[in-house]
């Protein structure tokens, strides 16, 4: 069954409250309750307005570069997608499989092995067991870790870490697949064979969406682009515009 | 491969359903948090079994003489209830930080919370798989045979386990707000655990004592420690344990609904 998969979004705003420590006490609650406030007054939550009204609409064969500064809302938007989020405002509505690669080292047990962390991922990721297994050998074999596998993942170097969960992840089959930065083993004599699992990876997903501060992985890896802007989208279409809105801005950001 | 489809619609009310289907997921992280949690030690869980075999054995001893009862009365009485304790309270004691030990997860993944509930709870369950071997040890020792009333566990014990679940969700989402609740849930399992008949008999109390009576914790202790001695639970657990369920389900619902979606931004 293959449905069509899709990213509809509408009107999208998030507002993220800041809990300070204060805010997080219910002793400091109660005490503020029952001294009438005055002990303890902090009722307002601040919140940061992350995201303000963004709409998208994408298809089968997007690949979107989400571009701005830091603290854009990039990353925001993206975990919005995920699903992590949940929006103030405003409609989300996503058709297939999304996964999403924010933080692939994740969820490693040290004590575990690596064969047992391959499973423990691939079932928080959302795989099943019987999915997890089929994949197993793959994903072993391309690891090349060999022995390594059955031992606890703590006593491997962070090279080996990022390969397994590296080639976990990339075992992953998605319709959407969300990315924050392009994903790789930073390992020299790996590098190719990395590269090459990670564009059949990408090309394997129907829609991508992919946050980066590199041009060169935009305009390498997107055939469009969003610039966001203290959560707000300043400019939307194909890559060479947005990507010159984003470095020649032609109305100067005076805000503080 | 891929399975039937996600709308990754965001969707409390399927939450539950969901949790309980992957079920597969769930038990195989609790059995592997076990298995690497002991992995380092011979014995493995049963470490924690020996430390309360030992535990249950000196203070029934000295208890029997204290309270100048029958040993072979307290000590099955006192082991049966102190490993439904365990359980009781190391489920719960766990819940108000629950999310918070899962941060991780919670921030960079779309995480059915409820898995990590059902994760949490069937890792007490595997604890209390290990204990029951003190139960076992108890039944030969002082050659027990519950009969017929045994089975009252089994009704009694998914009361319990449906009171853990609904009191954990409450515990966890009001936690993730309020960080000091561990503490006062420690706290008030601590003395819990000295106001709860485990190692004194409740028929100690004077009538209408209504230590036993308020005491949710009590109930859930004698629903699975009476049919394991052989006899019928009280009807005031039944009540109690029933009642407490009702608002603990909705009280969980409630803050579910309303603050799931929040738990995120929150750890």
């Amino acid at each position: 069954m293959s449905r069509v998969s899709s990213i509809e979004i509408r009107n999208l705003s998030l507002d993220y409250p800041l809990v300070g420590t204060a805010n997080l006490s219910l002793k400091t609650r109660l005490l503020g309750a029952a001294t009438g406030g005055l002990i303890a007054s902090n009722k307002t939550v601040s919140v940061v307005k992350a995201l303000q009204d963004i709409s998208l609409s994408l298809c089968e064969g997007d690949r979107i570069g989400l571009v701005g500064h830091n603290g854009a809302g990039k990353s925001t938007l993206l975990k919005v997608l995920a699903g992590i989020y949940q929006p103030t405002a405003g409609l989300v509505r996503i058709q297939g499989r999304i996964v999403s690669t924010l933080n692939i080292s994740l969820g490693m047990e040290p004590e575990a092995t690596g064969l047992e962390n391959i499973m423990i991922r691939g079932l928080l990721l959302g795989m099943k067991r019987t999915e997890v297994s089929q994949k197993l050998d793959e994903i072993a074999a391309f690891t090349e870790l060999g022995d390594y596998l059955n031992l606890p993942v703590r006593i491997y170097s962070s090279g080996m870490t990022t390969r397994l969960a590296f080639a976990t992840v990339t075992a992953m089959d998605s319709d959407i697949l969300l990315m924050d930065e392009i994903i790789g083993t930073g390992d020299a004599a790996f590098m190719e064979k990395a590269e090459k699992r990670l564009s059949e990876f990408m090309n394997r997903s129907k829609i991508i969406v992919l946050a980066s501060h590199s041009d060169s992985v935009i305009k390498r890896f997107c055939n469009k682009a969003l610039l966001l802007e203290h959560g707000r989208v300043t400019a939307h279409g194909n890559v060479e515009d947005v990507l010159g809105a984003y470095h020649n801005p032609t109305v100067e950001l005076v805000s503080g | 491969m891929t399975r039937s489809s996600d709308t990754q619609q965001i969707d409390q009310q399927n939450d539950l359903l969901a949790a309980l289907l992957a079920y597969d997921r769930w038990s195989f992280l609790a059995w592997q948090d076990i298995k690497t949690k002991y992995r380092r030690s011979k014995i493995g869980p049963f470490w924690i079994t020996l430390s309360m075999a030992i535990f249950c054995v000196t203070l029934g001893s000295v208890y029997s003489q204290l309270f100048k009862a029958d040993i072979s009365e307290l000590l099955p009485f006192l082991s049966i209830g102190f490993v439904a304790w365990s359980f009781i309270a190391g489920s719960l004691g766990e819940m108000p930080n629950l999310f918070i030990d899962n941060a991780l997860y919670i921030k960079e993944m779309r995480i059915n919370l409820l898995i990590i509930h059902l994760r949490a709870l069937a890792r007490g369950l595997i604890i209390l798989g290990h204990n029951l071997l003190i139960v076992l040890g108890v039944y030969v020792y002082f050659s027990i045979w519950p009969g017929w009333f045994g089975l009252l566990v089994l009704p009694g014990f998914i009361l319990v386990l449906l009171n853990l679940a609904s009191i954990g969700i409450a515990l966890s989402v009001i936690g993730v707000r309020f960080r000091d609740l561990s503490q006062i849930t420690q706290n008030l399992l601590q003395v819990g655990f000295f106001i709860t008949p485990i190692f004194w008999f409740p028929r100690l109390l004077p009538e209408g004592s209504w230590v036993v009576a308020l005491n949710p914790l009590a109930h859930f202790v004698d629903l699975v420690r009476s049919p394991l001695l052989g006899h019928s639970p009280q009807l005031a657990s039944w009540v109690g344990a029933t009642v407490t369920l009702f608002a603990s389900a909705i009280l969980a619902a409630v803050l579910y609904r309303a603050k799931s979606g929040r738990i995120a931004f929150w750890v």
